[in-house]
């Protein structure tokens, strides 16, 4: 099942985006890849030196003689870290980037819950800094989920130390997913995928490019304006589509070997598409590190 | 100030459209969208690079439209430069040329002493500086100066006289045009000094003269002058001359006195009336003339101011007569029994009158068979013998006659009672035309009597009887002949009416024989009574002469003044030192070729001489006016001025002359702005095409 983006843009309650999406989106798969220790008896394996004797099951060693230790479903023993840009320029392209990727945060947010996993929010942008710490209790989607409805996108990128002093409360190895356009005046934002590779956090970089950034299939003069800095540069879109082309392809280029180079998986989502691509990559990841 | 002026001063009103691209700039100037952005770093510095680019590029494309629409408006607004504000120095010097007429007419009254003042005066304007090139406008033009100082081309004026022949006032002007520049380095006036007569005038569209050329036109004389002319002057026969007059004026002229003159000695004198523009034909006697070179002179008493053409000469030679022996064998003392005596007559009609003149070339002679050997052999030697029948031939007179015809005599044979056909087959058997037989006929008996039918006249024998009326030659009647059996290699160009031969030829060596089948008396014919016995004569002893010079009086072909003629004096001219008397009495020396070809030049109407130094006259020549130079009837300055055709210089003058279009005095530029409008409107299609890719 496609989960239609613009369908998802019409709804307003993120608890219901988010669960419309994952929902939609599990009821897809023939069943969940992600096993773990819970209550919920899963499978048996032979012993092995070092396992829990809480977990051997002495009746099948009464039969067979051999000792098993018994799986079981796996229970909030992940943290999972969301980082999202909330800076301005965020707030570009139809529809908007930042409602995509709040959108995403939210559905990526439930589906941990959902995955037994604790989420964390942490929103960055000019200064502002609201940090969310990761729980694994009930209520934290939805603390969660009404922090992502508060946040607006606006100011300049930055990468200060307050948001480095942030990363570094990521003592507990999980999975960190940084949601950003990557768009800023300078190179800031790899210095977040630097750290959280530091922190040997697991990363996925969701990178949200609206269709408009992509093809910039304008036409006619134009003053470029800075959404973060408000400066204005006059272009001539037909003059200058090709050359923006192959700029942003080489931007996003020099995105993917970074993200390459700090181990963090690289995901480029465009705004027109649906939020699955960027589920499955997030639930690829997470089972590589189950 | 500025130094251009304009044509059409009234089309700068629309330099006011320049505010029309202005306006279109600002009012379309493409108002930029104001686009927020993600960010903006993806478009710093090169694109601001390039959009400075476009604006610049904008900026030149409103510049070109604005220059593009200023030129064009100028243009049509045709602005010119005069030439005394164009960007070269002005130059002082002014270039003329002066086209003189000197043709014969230009001798009409005072015409000539007009021509002179106009000239001085022309070149009294001149500053010494400026430059005078002079032209003469005669067939065919002649380049009398290149450009000079004005005190020069006085003093080449100074020497000048009329001519005798007529002008072509097309051909000068050609040569005129190669003088005149034509960039406007200087002021260029074409000059002309004329009578203006029409048919100098005729190839005038033939010589365009370039726009900027100041023609200015000096009409010497009247536009119309009447004239009367002696047009015409030949030897109508050797006894008569015909006069041509003709008439230019446009009223009769009742009464003109025709004089002829022979050797400047008056011969008659007639009266005659010229009707208006009319020719006029006068037959006037000759009277006879000894061999030798003779001048006819026909003149009239016109009474008009151009008298070169009253007068016109022709020139005559009258060839000295050719010996011819007739053989009479009967008594010299009494002239009208001899048998000879109407060969006699026929070959001299004039034979025994005592004043001098002769009408015949001939000469004949009467002599004796016994002497006739002898006279062959003395100077000066006979050319034709007329023989009679002979019964006995003295000695050595056959082998005489023999040879006397091979060596290029004619010999006229007749038979007779006394004609033997064994004796002249014995003594002339060789070169006899027709073997003779018997004698034939009955003298009592007119029925059996011959004539001549159907005779050919186109033989020479009977060249006389060629033309219609000219005689009758079925009249005569003979009434005895021989019969006769003609040679192989003979003619028979007259037979008798019964087709049996009349007259046979041949040719032997280098001479003719007739064989005549009658006597030349009235013994066997009635002929020599009859009119047309004296030309067959003649014509039968030209026809033994074989064409060569016995011709009477004969008029030498007349010349038109400026002819250069080649005469063939023939063998007196061989290598041999020659005095040339020409028309105004004057003499020139001169030598003639080893072919005895001599060439002079007649520049003057009149008669030359061409003489040996002992004396002896070798030639005359008749020179006369070209039959044009009497029509005086001219046009005015105005007529002159619209038959020249105006060009505009030629484009090989040089590159820009092409582009630059003098007229007079004015240099136009509208053709260079119209070049550099196309120009800048290629650019603005350049420059439009690059901003709004």
């Amino acid at each position: 099942m496609t989960l239609d983006p613009k369908l998802i843009a019409t709804l307003d309650d993120l608890s219901l985006v988010a669960r419309t999406v994952v929902e939609g989106f599990l009821s897809g798969l023939h069943r969940s890849p992600f096993l773990g220790y819970s209550s919920e008896f899963a499978a048996y394996r032979p012993y092995m030196q070092g396992d829990n004797l809480r977990h051997v099951d002495w009746k099948v060693w009464g039969r067979t003689d051999t000792l098993y230790v018994k799986q079981f479903q796996d229970d909030t023993n992940l943290y999972g870290q969301l980082l999202l840009d909330t800076s301005a320029s965020m707030d570009f392209g139809h529809p908007l980037k930042f409602d995509y990727a709040t959108r995403l945060a939210a559905a990526l947010a439930y589906l941990m819950v959902k995955q037994h996993d604790a989420p964390g929010l942490t929103l960055f942008g000019d200064g502002a800094l609201q940090v969310l710490p990761a729980r694994g209790h009930r209520e934290q989607l939805d603390h969660l989920l009404f922090a992502l409805s508060r946040a607006t996108a606006r100011g300049r990128t930055r990468i200060g130390p307050d948001l480095g002093g942030v990363v570094e409360t990521f003592s507990r190895r999980g999975i960190a997913v940084v949601i950003s356009d990557l768009l800023s005046a300078d190179d800031a934002l790899f210095e977040l995928l630097k750290l959280l590779h530091y922190q040997r956090q697991e990363g996925i970089l969701f990178q949200v490019l609206a269709p408009e950034e992509l093809d910039f299939d304008f036409h006619g003069d134009f003053l470029i304006e800075d959404s973060e800095s408000g400066e204005t540069v006059p272009v001539h879109a037909g003059a200058f589509r090709n050359e923006y082309r192959r700029r942003m392809a080489d931007y996003c280029d020099l995105v993917s070997r970074t993200c390459e180079r700090y181990e963090i998986d690289h995901v480029r989502v465009r705004t027109d598409e649906p939020l699955d691509r960027a589920l499955t990559a997030y639930l690829e990841r997470r089972n590589a590190v189950a | 100030m500025s130094p251009f002026l304009f044509t059409n001063t009234g089309f700068l009103i629309a330099l006011a459209a320049l505010a029309i691209p202005i306006l279109i700039h600002l009012l379309l100037r493409r108002k930029k969208q104001r686009l927020r952005f993600s960010t903006i770093r993806f478009f710093a510095r090169q694109d601001e690079r390039s959009a400075h680019r476009r604006k610049l590029r904008n900026l030149l494309l409103l510049a070109t439209r604005l220059l593009l629409l200023a030129l064009l408006v100028l243009a049509f607004a045709r602005p010119y430069l005069p030439r005394a504000a164009s960007a070269d120095p002005p130059s002082p010097q002014r270039q003329w040329v002066l086209v003189l007429d000197r043709s014969a007419s230009m001798q009409a009254g005072d015409r000539w002493a007009q021509a002179m003042t106009a000239a001085r005066e022309a070149l009294g304007s001149l500053e010494v500086n400026d430059r005078v090139a002079l032209i003469d406008a005669a067939v065919p033009a002649r380049v009398l100066s290149p450009p000079v100082p004005p005190a020069q081309a006085r003093a080449l004026l100074d020497n000048l006289t009329p001519g005798f022949g007529v002008s072509d006032l097309g051909s000068a002007l050609r040569e005129a045009v190669k003088f005149l520049p034509t960039d406007g380095s200087a002021r260029a006036t074409l000059q002309v000094i004329s009578d203006l007569q029409q048919n100098a005038c005729e190839t005038l569209s033939s010589a365009p003269v370039p726009q900027g050329v100041e023609t200015r036109v000096a009409l010497i004389g009247e536009p119309y002058l009447p004239n009367l002319t002696v047009s015409g002057l030949e030897l109508e026969s050797a006894r008569a001359a015909r006069v041509e007059l003709r008439s230019y004026s446009d009223q009769p002229a009742v009464g003109i006195p025709v004089e002829l003159k022979v050797n400047g000695l008056a011969a008659v004198t007639q009266f005659v009336d010229l009707p208006a523009r009319t020719t006029t034909e006068v037959l006037l006697p000759l009277p006879a003339l000894d061999s030798g070179w003779h001048t006819l002179t026909a003149r009239i008493s016109s009474g008009d101011r151009f008298g070169l053409d009253d007068a016109r000469h022709q020139v005559v030679h009258v060839p000295e007569p050719v010996p011819a022996l007739c053989v009479e064998k009967g008594s010299l003392a009494v002239p009208h029994e001899a048998e000879t005596y109407f060969l006699l007559s026929a070959l001299n009609p004039r034979m025994g009158s005592t004043n001098g003149a002769r009408l015949s070339p001939f000469q004949p002679e009467q002599i004796e068979p016994s002497g006739l050997a002898r006279r062959l052999a003395q100077a000066p030697p006979p050319r034709l013998i007329f023989l009679p029948a002979q019964r006995h031939f003295p000695p050595e007179l056959g082998p005489e006659l023999v040879r006397f015809v091979e060596q290029g005599g004619g010999l006229a044979l007749f038979v007779g009672e006394s004609f033997s056909p064994n004796r002249y087959l014995a003594e002339l058997g060789p070169l006899l035309p027709a073997v003779p037989g018997t004698i034939e006929g009955e003298p009592n008996r007119p029925e059996t009597h011959w004539r001549m039918r159907g005779v050919d006249p186109q033989p020479p024998l009977f060249q006389a009887f060629r033309r219609p009326d000219s005689g009758d030659l079925s009249l005569p009647v003979f009434k005895r002949r021989f019969s006769l059996e003609p040679a192989a290699h003979a003619d028979v160009p007259a037979r008798f009416s019964d087709g049996a031969p009349f007259v046979v030829t041949t040719e032997f060596g280098q001479g003719r024989v007739a064989f005549i089948n009658t006597t030349p008396d009235t013994t066997w014919t009635d002929w020599p009574k009859r009119r047309t016995f004296v030309p067959w004569i003649h014509g039968l002893a030209h026809w033994l002469l074989a064409g060569e010079a016995a011709a009477a009086a004969t008029a030498e072909t007349m010349r038109v003044v400026g002819a250069e003629v080649e005469l063939l004096l023939g063998a007196g001219g061989f290598h041999e030192p020659l005095l040339i008397g020409e028309p105004d009495g004057t003499e020139a020396r001169a030598d003639a070729d080893a072919a005895g070809r001599f060439t002079m030049t007649l520049d003057r109407p009149g008669v030359y001489s061409v003489r040996h130094e002992t004396g002896e006259e070798l030639r005359r020549v008749a020179v006369h006016l070209p039959s044009t130079a009497s029509d005086l009837r001219a046009l005015t300055p105005g007529e002159f001025q619209q038959r020249l055709v105006r060009i505009h210089p030629s484009p090989e003058s040089g590159w820009m002359s092409g582009w630059l279009d003098p007229v007079r005095d004015e240099r136009h530029f509208w053709r260079l702005l119209l070049m550099a409008g196309a120009v800048l409107l290629l650019i603005e299609l350049l420059l439009a095409n690059r901003t709004f890719a």
